[in-house]
């Protein structure tokens, strides 16, 4: 089913958490809620999942009107970060909880659960307590219970976080799969752009209690629409720098009204290149190299220009290594005013 | 080797502790064998030349003892459940929901636990007999429905219990009374039969307060009904100590059963009101 919140606002201490937001979760995707702590992520999680009611504005299920209802009457499915398994019931019986709530018959409960248990891999540990799995396990359980009661809506809230590396990129695609699966909206939860990179099919990226942008993975990256977005998202952090000491070079390459509003440059590392192959070249600028490190295929150079530093991990050291300038690409350059709206950059010709 | 020195100092001392608490039990046991003229000799004997087992008998004709111990057992076992199922709401209540004057009340509530209860023992009766209560069942069980030091101790407990459970709950689709019966409730298992234990050891073993509201026999519990080997003109000891030892061997019973629960109860929650 899919979600819309209407001009929703919420404050708790009188602080606003969230300010207006509108959005629209569209049906059967997987959408990821991303922003960095007390952004308001986990807030927008919990008035979907009708545990905090918002102080004003609509919430939709579909084109039910969701608002006033709790949620018990929501019928949502949530995993939450401490898995919350109910450590006295073995496996199966937390499966199977949400349906003995709902009054589901006992035997087709059991069939469902065990049917569960299999589509999350833990069919082996139905009969242990959630103290004597691993973190990775009690996650699978905590999935299945909650799509147990085959809710509307599947709520995550930051799942991986408890899990070491390895562990949590194994999982990610695991909950990927399970969500392709069963088809269910599910709305994940992350502080971790990557998490949140490879699982999405769109991610909303949340701060200080506002949308900054909701779009596909690719063109967050690609097209930033703000300078905190452009920022978060991508590793290594994208250059940004005072666009002053830039501005003479963009002169030409820009209209007026931009080159006067403009404050802030980002370029990403990978569009600072030593010389173009069949990328298109947005200007040469002129610069030396103050260090260059490489660490396994990872390279990092570091490029003086004027009084500024930059970062660039796409520059080929060539047999002199003396270089006098480099190039930024079209794409991955983008410039910022000073309320960090995106001027420029990003374009789809680009 | 010092390790070895260690543990049987340890078990040394353990043992005299464990001797020492013995010796009363011990006494008990071997004056309820004796005759009257045996239990006062001086200096004392510890195993009596003729066991004389027709004390039991004589003891418990002497007084209504199966009516008492009928009694002993009614007040036990509902001041015990009674108690147990309003502190586990009120603890709910205080440890889940919020409400208006819940701080207030919280504080009002824990004074209480500073103020002796034989204190308590003059305005109860008071208030009991203005109720028309003496002599009633009512009178031994209603005055002792509500303990502060369990509702205390179970709201710890309660509020030890992770929050994500409480919110997962419900999502699952459990109300408020069904998060407490079937989570909340078995998680707290060990406060749960701590709280029990000590109440049925004070219910069982109270004496001044049936004393005080009671004085027909047919309401009468069992350590009142000890009185009746003392009258002016002495003291049946034997007789006493044989009925004693009848009394105390249910608690005997359910410590042996229990006592790890007993043991986890005292230390976690470190004080008794």
């Amino acid at each position: 089913m899919d979600v819309t919140f209407k001009n929703v606002t919420f404050a708790y201490d009188n602080k606003a958490i969230l300010h207006h937001i509108d959005f629209n979760i569209p049906e059967g995707k997987l959408i990821s809620i991303l922003g960095p702590s007390g952004c308001g992520k986990s807030t927008t999680l919990n008035l979907i999942s009708g545990l905090i009611q918002p102080d004003a504005g609509q919430i939709l299920f579909g084109d039910k009107p969701v608002t006033n209802l709790d949620a018990l009457q929501r019928k949502v499915g949530m995993v939450f970060q401490s898995y919350a398994l109910y450590p006295h019931m073995t496996v199966l019986e937390n499966i199977i909880f949400p349906m003995k709530m709902a009054k589901v018959p006992k035997t087709e409960r059991v069939a469902k659960a065990k049917e569960l248990a299999q589509l999350v891999h833990i069919e082996n540990e139905v009969d242990k307590h959630p103290a004597e799995l691993s973190g990775g396990q009690q996650q699978r359980v905590a999935i299945a219970r909650a799509l147990a009661k085959e809710p509307a809506i599947l709520l995550l809230d930051e799942p991986l976080s408890n899990l070491d590396a390895r562990l949590r990129v194994q999982m990610r695609e695991e909950i990927r799969r399970i969500q392709k699966k069963t088809g269910v909206t599910t709305v994940f939860v992350t502080h971790d752009q990557d998490e949140a990179m490879h699982i999405s099919d769109q991610i909303m990226v949340l701060n200080d209690g506002r949308i900054q942008q909701f779009s596909t993975p690719n063109q967050l990256y690609d097209q930033p629409q703000n300078l905190f977005v452009a920022r978060f998202i991508g590793s290594p952090v994208i250059n940004t720098l005072p666009f002053a000491p830039f501005k003479d070079a963009f002169a030409e390459l820009v209209a007026p009204e931009i080159l006067a509003q403009a404050t802030h440059i980002g370029i990403r590392s990978e569009s600072i290149v030593s010389a173009p192959h069949q990328e298109a070249v947005l200007v040469k600028l002129p610069g030396r190299i103050t260090r260059h490190d490489q660490y396994g295929r990872e390279l990092l150079t570091e490029i003086q220009y004027k009084d500024q530093q930059l970062a660039s991990t796409n520059f080929k050291q060539t047999a002199d290594g003396d270089f006098q300038a480099f190039y930024l690409l079209k794409k991955g350059v983008f410039l910022f005013n000073a309320a960090g709206h995106k001027l420029m950059g990003g374009e789809a010709d680009a | 080797m010092t390790k070895k020195v260690g543990t049987f100092l340890l078990y040394f001392l353990l043992l005299i502790g464990a001797f020492t608490m013995l010796i009363p039990f011990l006494w008990m046991l071997s004056t309820s064998l004796k005759t009257a003229p045996e239990t006062l000799q001086v200096p004392p004997i510890w195993v009596p030349k003729i066991l004389r087992f027709e004390n039991y008998s004589a003891a418990f004709k002497t007084a209504p003892f199966m009516r008492y111990f009928i009694n002993s057992v009614v007040v036990t076992l509902t001041t015990t459940l009674g108690q147990l199922f309003i502190s586990i709401l009120a603890a709910f209540a205080f440890a889940r929901l919020r409400f208006w004057g819940q701080r207030f009340l919280f504080v009002l509530f824990l004074g209480t636990m500073m103020v002796p209860g034989e204190m308590l023992i003059i305005s109860n009766f008071v208030t009991v007999s203005a109720l028309h209560m003496v002599n009633s069942y009512a009178a031994l069980i209603v005055p002792w429905l509500v303990s502060f030091f369990a509702i205390f101790t179970l709201k710890q407990t309660f509020q030890s219990v992770p929050d994500e459970l409480y919110y997962a709950a419900k999502v699952d689709g459990a109300s408020d009374w069904r998060f407490l019966w079937q989570i909340l409730v078995p998680l707290s298992r060990s406060s749960i039969v701590a709280i029990c234990i000590l109440q049925v050891i004070g219910s069982w073993n109270s004496f001044m307060w049936p004393l005080i509201v009671t004085n027909d026999e047919r309401f009468r519990t069992l350590p009142v009904g000890l009185q009746a080997f003392t009258s002016d003109a002495g003291t049946d000891y034997q007789l006493l100590m044989a009925a004693s030892t009848f009394v105390i061997i249910p608690m005997v019973f359910l410590y042996l059963g229990l006592q790890k629960y007993i043991i986890a109860g005292i230390s976690k929650s470190g004080l008794k009101g």
